[in-house]
């Protein structure tokens, strides 16, 4: 009686839902057991796929899930005892159940007679071992009992029932059930009791109804007295003959019976219990207004479609308008509402595809413990991060690699019980599943506790199958021979079973990973186990990106990859550049990384603009340190050639080397490109079957200008290039250092703004004083300068797009804010347009990428390049006359201060304070460079950190008070460290002053005070 | 009595004694919670300000365990002081329902 396809197609997908839910219930009872809710679960999961079924009429799927449904039903009233076999049959006829439900129409066909035997089986004799065990538990529960009726009579103590109704006896007469139990316990012993709450029914009739409560009494008062004594009616108390059976003491009835006593037959308890399932399932589901709806997949992804469409179209319209936002007028806002609606909206719309990865990570625990009885092994699965989200179409295609990797995992990682026990390991073997988190992806590591894959044989194989020569074998990596493991017909297995081994497998599942846009990495120790990492990205269709050019064309590059850009000045590279094995390499704070330039991955042909004819020629200097050591070589020659100088300095700025460094997973290079041109959000088209294969590319897109722009796939620049990167041993050590050294970096407190231009600037909150919110109109304008009333006098203000190399425009926005800066003597208000956050962070400032007067340099905060900005040289370019003539002044006295500080923020603004007020400043990376500094210089004044790494500031002080030359020195704490224990700590040391970071005033009056008095002192 | 919805869970804190005088008050600002149309899975009887209880007490207690349950709803009583779970022990509440101090 199949009626109405869609009503079907509704049946079968819920039906699904409720299959899995028991399958998922029924593995948890596997571990915890004898869970009742767990139990509820899966019952009202069975009993809702029989009911549906029922009305469709499909009897096959009713009778089977009515017989397990009967064995749930003693389980759930503890008739039943859970074991692993009664799991394994309910999962075995879940599973028919699923099948049926998969192929409904062919479902009365299913022979289900071999699980309803069985189920019936089970039934019966569950409930004849439970009533046995009942017996034998209200054996050992009287035990106790029965000790205190016998000491009782021992103590010639009498034995009575009590009935006692709670509202009637106690209720009316005021008093409390409390003071009642405490007065009979005070007169004996109650031995046993029993509450009948049969007649509550709920909150509605509670106050109608009564609770009887009763309990065994011993005591030594007679029975004609207890009435008294208890304030309770005579019918009430009933003599016992000690000798009974402590069970019949309560009437058949030792335990609070919520709901019924049971005296009926076993079959009309059993048909009251199913109405009650029926009544209660009915009462779970109360009209309730749902909070989802269900919609179809394809209306999801044409909105999404959608949205990247217009997110293109904002990119567009943006771009488009961008030269008449000044002429016309009341633009601005709008474009900027569209900006932040379309991003918002284009999030919304991602976020109804994301689904947690629970949806696949949930069927491993099934499939783990098939395995374990399969290979005879003892698994446990830890399932990690199930909460984590990613787009519905990444998580449907995971299954099937996951699924590789963990039968892999099982099969092939874990060793035997009994190896593992030789091996002095848990016999219960450990596979771990981990989703998290990771700059800008998802990464899920699966993780075995195994023996660790055994890179002899991996080789032996490969030599074997001749996947590789003898000469490559002996010359790879240990990385490069575990990515043999992924070359199409390998497999390691000596024994081909059904669960893994295949000799397919591992090369599928990386052209899958891959195809999501993900990479695959392993990492394994012998004896420990192995991690297989696969790195995903959230979303397929949005990224954001950045558009680079090589050779006037312009590419995307994801940002997810990205880590860091390097601008390596002429004169520079030969520091910074360097060579291994002919190769470029980059030496990036102590570690090389591998260069490539992106033309020649690319197969473009690089070229430069000859300084002479103007000509663009084709450049055969291959590496970049030779470009730039050919140009000064031409410079120095035509030294006295004006003309060319300045051609010279201008072609500087082309010749300044830009790197990317981007990320795989623990792989870092860098590629060199010839201009940055900033972030975009690209929608990702997929490259056309033509140019599908090329490696290098994962996409095009459509950028903000209607060009298009290939999206560059840095994994595939890595095979490209033929990259090859250092060990992970050394890896590690870097990671080590570089945690030591986010531990010592310091926090800085930042305000986050912009001004008229999309840039985003910091500025160290502790040199505001406050900001103060003006409107356009109570700016005032004499001639080129500008000002406002700030607490009765008049502020200057300046607009630092004004003084520094960011874009300028023309400002529509009414409402604008004015920071007023702390501890300057001439202030100046800085002008902004809006205050973005602010932020406790540790900063990497990067000199390089953006060097300019007015400004520190730039970091990455959120995501986002911040430029930080050094208020008192920004200052000295707008008012020159009070700030420069400040530094003339004090220059004469030519004092010298070596500043011990390891974080660049703070030796920068250190430096710039210090020398802003004449000072010639030494810097000292840690204490140790400041000794040696000692020893080599004549130093009037030490400022120094505390935390620093090598040597901190405490034993730097105390080396100087131990020595006999420099024991006089002023030294000055200047730290982060604000607790009184610290600061006495700092004075024990030998400081003579001691303060917070970082005020600029205090600090330079802290020097002026440590040199007059070393000055009184000589 | 106050009550609050979090995380799935209704929290209801009576302010003061569950006694006769009182239970009706009670019975109504409970209902009203259980009974709201916002999405739950647990009640959770909060008894910090509650020093003593009469038998009235004790049945709205059950009553209300018992509302919560046919709705197919998790009931837990939480600090509850020593005297009162005293009580509830000997009366064996604490094997029907989940009693925590």
């Amino acid at each position: 009686m199949l009626q109405n396809e869609e009503f079907i197609h509704e049946f079968v997908e819920e039906a699904m839902t409720n299959v899995e839910k028991a399958e998922s219930g029924l593995l948890k009872l596997d571990d915890a057991s004898e869970d009742l809710e767990q139990i509820n679960t899966i019952f009202r999961a069975i009993h809702s796929i029989k009911g549906t079924a029922g009305f469709f009429g499909l009897k096959k799927i009713v009778e089977l899930s009515h017989s397990m449904e009967n064995v749930l039903g003693e389980l759930r009233n503890n008739r039943t005892k859970i074991d692993r076999e009664l799991i394994d049959l309910l999962l075995a006829s879940n599973d028919c159940l699923k099948g049926m439900i998969l192929e409904v129409g062919r479902s009365e066909e299913c022979d289900i007679s071999k699980y309803t035997i069985k189920l019936a089986a089970a039934f019966e004799r569950g409930r004849l071992i439970a009533e046995k065990q009942t017996d034998k538990l209200s054996d050992n529960d009287s035990t106790s009992e029965r000790i205190i009726i016998e000491e009782g009579r021992r103590h010639g103590h009498k034995l009575y029932r009590v009935r006692l109704l709670l509202n009637e006896d106690l209720g009316k007469k005021n008093i409390t059930p409390i003071k009642f139990f405490n007065k009979i316990q005070s007169i004996g012993n109650i031995v046993d009791s029993k509450t009948d709450l049969s007649s509550i029914e709920d909150l509605d009739k509670c106050l109608n109804s009564e609770i009887t409560f009763t309990f065994l009494f011993t005591t030594v008062l007679e029975k004609g007295l207890l009435p008294m004594a208890l304030d309770i009616p005579e019918s009430r108390i009933e003599e016992l003959d000690s000798n009974t059976k402590t069970e019949d003491l309560l009437n058949n009835a030792g335990k609070t019976q919520p709901f019924v006593q049971h005296k009926s037959g076993l079959h009309n308890q059993y048909k009251k219990e199913e109405q009650e399932k029926e009544a209660i399932d009915k009462k779970n589901q109360p009209v309730v207004f749902e909070d989802s709806v269900r919609v179809h997949v394809s209306l999801l992804n044409n909105l999404l479609n959608l949205a990247s469409e217009m997110v293109l179209g904002r990119n567009q319209l943006l771009r488009a308008m961008e030269r008449y936002r000044k002429d016309i007028s009341g633009i601005e806002p709008i474009l900027q509402n569209i900006d932040r609606i379309t991003t918002e909206l284009q999030e919304k719309v991602m976020q109804t595809r994301m689904q947690p990865i629970s949806n696949v990570f949930n069927k491993f625990p099934r499939i783990i413990r098939d395995l374990s009885r399969k290979l005879g092994k003892e698994i446990e699965l830890q399932l990690e991060g199930t909460e984590v989200e990613l787009d519905k179409s990444i998580i449907e295609a995971l299954g099937d690699p996951l699924t590789h990797l963990v039968r892999n995992a099982a099969d092939h990682g874990l060793e035997l019980p009994e190896i593992r026990e030789q091996k002095g390991k848990p016999r219960v073997g450990r596979i771990v599943l981990k989703a998290y988190h990771e700059g800008g992806y998802v990464n899920i590591d699966i993780v075995d506790d195994g023996a660790g894959i055994n890179l002899e044989k991996i080789k032996k194989k490969a030599l074997e199958k001749e996947l590789a020569s003898k000469s490559d074998v002996a010359s790879m990596s240990d990385q490069e021979v575990l990515q043999l493991l992924f070359k199409p017909g390998f497999s390691t297995a000596e024994r081909i079973t059904d669960v893994s081994g295949r000799g397919v497998g591992m090369d599928v599942v990386k052209t899958n990973i891959e195809k999501l846009g993900g990479t695959i990495e392993i990492f394994t120790s012998a004896g420990a186990g192995t991690t297989f990492r696969l790195l995903l990205p959230l979303t397929l269709a949005i990224i954001p990106s950045l558009i680079v050019e090589v050779e006037k064309q312009k590419f995307a590059l994801p940002q997810a990859n990205l880590q860091e850009i390097v601008r390596i000045r002429p004169g520079e590279a030969a520091r910074k550049i360097e060579y291994v094995h002919n190769s470029e390499v980059l030496r990036l704070r102590g570690r090389l990384l591998p260069i490539v330039h992106l033309a020649d991955v690319l197969g473009l042909v690089r070229t430069y603009k000859d300084p002479l004819t103007g000509e663009t020629k084709e450049d055969r200097r291959k590496t970049l340190y030779d470009r730039r050591r050919m140009h000064f070589a031409n410079a120095e020659t035509d030294i006295s050639n004006d003309s060319y100088a300045i051609e010279s300095r201008r072609s500087d700025l082309n010749n300044i080397i830009r790197i990317l460094v981007l990320k795989i997973g623990s792989r870092r290079f860098g590629v060199a490109v010839d201009a940055i041109h900033g972030s975009e959000e690209i929608l990702v088209k997929p490259l056309s079957k033509y140019i599908k294969n090329s490696k290098c590319y994962s996409g095009v897109t459509i950028m903000g200008d209607g060009k298009t722009a290939m999206i560059l796939d840095p994994d595939g620049i890595i095979s490209k290039a033929n990259l090859r990167f250092v060990e992970d041993g050394e890896d590690k050590i870097t990671i080590e250092s570089k945690e030591n050294e986010e531990r010592l970096r310091e926090q800085q407190n930042l305000l986050l703004f912009k001004c008229s231009g999309p840039e985003t600037f910091a500025i160290d909150l502790s040199m505001v004083s406050r900001v103060e919110e003006i409107k356009r109109a109570d700016i005032d304008k004499v001639g080129d300068k500008e000002f406002i009333k700030f607490r009765g006098s008049s502020l200057r203000v300046i607009r630092p797009e004004d003084y520094l190399p960011v874009a300028k425009h023309e400002s529509m926005q009414d409402r604008l804010y004015v920071i007023v800066p702390k501890l300057v003597k001439h202030p100046i208000g800085i002008l902004i347009e809006k205050i973005d956050d602010t932020v406790l962070t540790s900063i990497r400032l990067n000199e390089e990428v953006l060097s300019a007067k007015g400004l520190m340099g730039s970091a990455i905060i959120n995501k986002t390049m911040v430029l930080l900005i050094n208020m008192y040289e920004l200052f000295e370019l707008a008012d020159p006359h009070h700030y420069a003539a400040a530094l003339g002044r004090k220059a004469r006295e030519e004092k010298v201060v070596l500043v011990a500080e390891d974080t660049p923020f703070f030796q920068r603004m250190e430096r710039s304070y210090l020398e802003g007020a004449g000072y010639k400043v030494l810097l000292a990376q840690n204490g140790r460079e400041a000794l040696q500094f000692l020893q080599e210089n004549k130093v009037d004044v030490v400022v120094s950190d505390i935390n620093m790494p090598v040597l901190d500031g405490l034993e730097l002080v105390r080396k100087i008070r131990e020595d006999d030359r420099l024991r006089n020195l002023p030294v000055i704490a200047v730290t982060s460290l604000t607790g009184e224990q610290q600061k006495k700590a700092g004075f024990e040391a030998g400081f003579d002053f001691y303060e917070f970071k970082l005020d600029r005033a205090v600090l330079l009056d802290r020097i002026e005070q440590a040199l007059q008095e070393r000055r009184r002192a000589v | 009595m106050k009550g609050s919805i979090e995380e799935n869970v209704i929290r209801l804190t009576p302010t003061s004694d569950i006694v006769s005088s009182r239970v009706k008050e009670l019975i109504y600002s409970a209902k009203g919670f259980i009974d709201s149309q916002v999405a739950y899975e647990q009640v959770v009887l909060d008894l910090e300000n509650v020093k003593s209880i009469d038998s009235v007490g004790v049945t709205f207690i059950v009553g209300l365990y018992k509302s919560v349950f046919n709705l197919g709803k998790k009931f837990k009583i939480i600090r509850i002081n020593n005297e009162i779970s005293n009580l509830f022990k000997i009366m064996k509440l604490d094997e029907v329902m989940s009693i925590e101090a």
